[in-house]
């Protein structure tokens, strides 16, 4: 056979393959991939213009301070308007976003009370209207909803900022939301759109939005895990470990590293590592009347590190410590358990030791 | 007039991705044989078009986006390693001629390719771009695309010969 006449039909093998698989390509998106490119300018704004760095706060589906709707309120059809120009396939659930920030004036009036999110997906549009303290009523139009539920989108509604309502999916049991601003105090509700694959959710917030981006929002996204694997709100796939009942991640495309876990979710910037140590970070929980952190500490090491051992703070006792292959993630990630006495400073982990792929010993320390 | 000017970006931006995705995850599905991972790919290299398109020429949207594509899935194979490269092993196929068949063959032959090769495979011989664009498009020389596209054919040759025991 002639490379001439291999090359054709290698050039037909792979046209005729290609074209064939035409139903199972995942659809992309226009609407959702707009929406990321400008999450990513308006990020890059912010990073070289004011200087500000993302900040990170993590927010547990199902904690405190949701108020999902109940069994009578989900699956509410809501009644088309008469200007709402729209038809009767909308499916909505409700939210309670009534919780104050701390810092913010419990009586203020113009604060909102609950937000419905309304969902069609026969015309693949949903809309949001918030009724504020004082019972008046503000809908933001309906826009278009991703096709497919990985996918999530949101926006700010009301009338002023301060509440971010949007839609995610279903199978999001926990989020870490990548803030574009300082620091900010937030609560977070969410609840399933009964009928379909996507979840809605609220966050009441005391960031700004970005005045030069008409339209959106201080959310500069957030990464979620379906209890196996971690994914960012533009439905990709973040390098992540189930180990045990968590799972933890690096998601280098957001400089993040989580623990998204039972008790406690938490996250970190990585450009926070300290100069020459190795990224870690650690979450908790105190249970009442105790004295002590049941602690979880993430460590991110070399892929292939391999003999890791940890050595905990004076005090502080290690009952376990596993360690991933890195194959997945690009990062062996080392997540001990540690019991962490009150008074006892950092993440009870003193030291971290391990081998290298080609047999060196390394270590960083932790603080 | 800003604003007008944005929507008028963002319509044009839209349809390109609306006229370039379809070839967009055929490419990407060749180089990875994962249709998420391919979606992923493709979604990851259209947000990263829609930052530079102010800079992009309409004419080179189309090479300027498939080497964006092929960037990142260099990025992503270096940072997560080997298991992005092959999907999961493919059926056997036993209908002759079947869809199926031609479907698995691709995905296994591919798979067979070390990464470079099969991004000039699938760049040369898909895409039907020449030496020079498959040159830029991976930022290698004109040399070693001959190289790798050569010794490519050589490996899918072989390996097709092995699993239909003989020419097709």
């Amino acid at each position: 056979m002639s490379t001439d006449t291999f090359e054709d039909q290698l050039r037909s093998l792979l046209h005729d393959t290609a074209d064939a698989e035409g139903p199972a390509y995942v659809d992309v998106d226009p609407d959702a991939v707009v929406t990321s490119g400008r999450r990513v300018i308006r990020r890059r704004r912010l990073a070289t213009g004011a200087g500000i760095a993302a900040a990170v706060l993590a927010i547990g589906v199902g904690s405190a301070l949701v108020s999902a709707a109940g069994e009578d309120r989900a699956g509410t059809t809501v009644p088309a308007g008469p200007t709402s120009g729209l038809g009767a396939g909308y499916v909505s659930v409700d939210l309670d976003v009534s919780a104050t920030l701390p810092g913010e004036q419990t009586a203020a009036s113009d604060g909102p009370a609950s937000v419905r999110v309304a969902v069609d997906e026969r015309t693949l549009t949903w809309r949001a209207t918030v009724t504020g303290r004082d019972g008046r009523p503000t809908t933001r139009p309906a826009t278009t909803l991703p096709a497919n539920p990985r996918f999530s989108t949101y926006a700010e509604v009301g009338n002023r900022p301060g509440l971010i309502v949007g839609l995610m999916p279903a199978a999001a049991k926990d989020i870490v939301a990548v803030w574009g601003t300082d620091p900010v105090e937030s609560s977070f509700s969410s609840a399933p759109v009964p009928g379909t694959d996507r979840q809605a959710f609220a966050v009441r917030h005391s960031a700004a939005a970005d005045p030069n981006v008409p339209g959106d929002t201080a959310l500069a996204g957030f990464d979620w895990t379906d209890g196996q694997q971690v994914y960012t709100s533009a439905g990709s796939t973040v390098p992540s470990e189930r180990i045990g009942d968590e799972v933890v991640f690096v998601d280098r495309q957001q400089g993040l590293m989580g623990i998204f876990g039972p008790g406690s979710t938490a996250s970190k910037r990585l450009k926070d590592t300290p100069a020459g140590q190795q990224p870690a970070m650690m979450t908790g929980n105190v249970a009442e009347g105790s004295d002590a952190m049941e602690a979880s500490v993430l460590v991110l090491l070399p892929a292939g590190a391999t003999q890791v051992k940890v050595d905990a703070a004076p005090g502080v006792t290690l009952l376990s410590t596993n360690s991933t292959s890195g194959r997945s993630t690009g990062d062996t990630m080392v997540l001990t358990h540690l019991r962490v006495p009150k008074g006892v400073p950092g993440t009870g982990v003193d030291r971290v030791v391990w081998t290298n792929p080609d047999g060196t010993t390394a270590s960083t320390e932790v603080d | 007039m800003h604003e007008t000017g944005k929507a008028d970006r963002d319509a044009a931006f839209t349809a390109f991705v609306e006229q370039a995705t379809p070839s967009l995850l055929r490419t990407a599905w060749l180089l990875t044989g994962n249709h998420d991972v391919a979606h992923d790919l493709v979604q990851a290299a259209l947000v990263r078009t829609y930052v530079a398109w102010p800079r992009v020429r309409p004419e080179t949207a189309l090479a300027y986006t498939r080497r964006v594509l092929v960037n990142e899935r260099t990025d992503r194979w270096r940072r997560h390693g080997a298991e992005l490269m092959v999907a999961a092993p493919p059926e056997a196929a036993t209908t002759a001629g079947s869809i199926t068949e031609d479907r698995d063959l691709v995905v296994r032959l591919l798979a067979t390719l070390p990464e470079q090769q099969r991004k000039v495979v699938v760049l040369r011989y898909y895409t039907d771009l020449s030496e020079q664009a498959t040159a830029d498009a991976l930022n290698i020389s004109v040399g070693s695309v001959k190289s790798a596209a050569s010794r490519g054919l050589a490996t899918l040759r072989a390996e097709l010969a092995r699993s239909e025991g003989g020419v097709r």
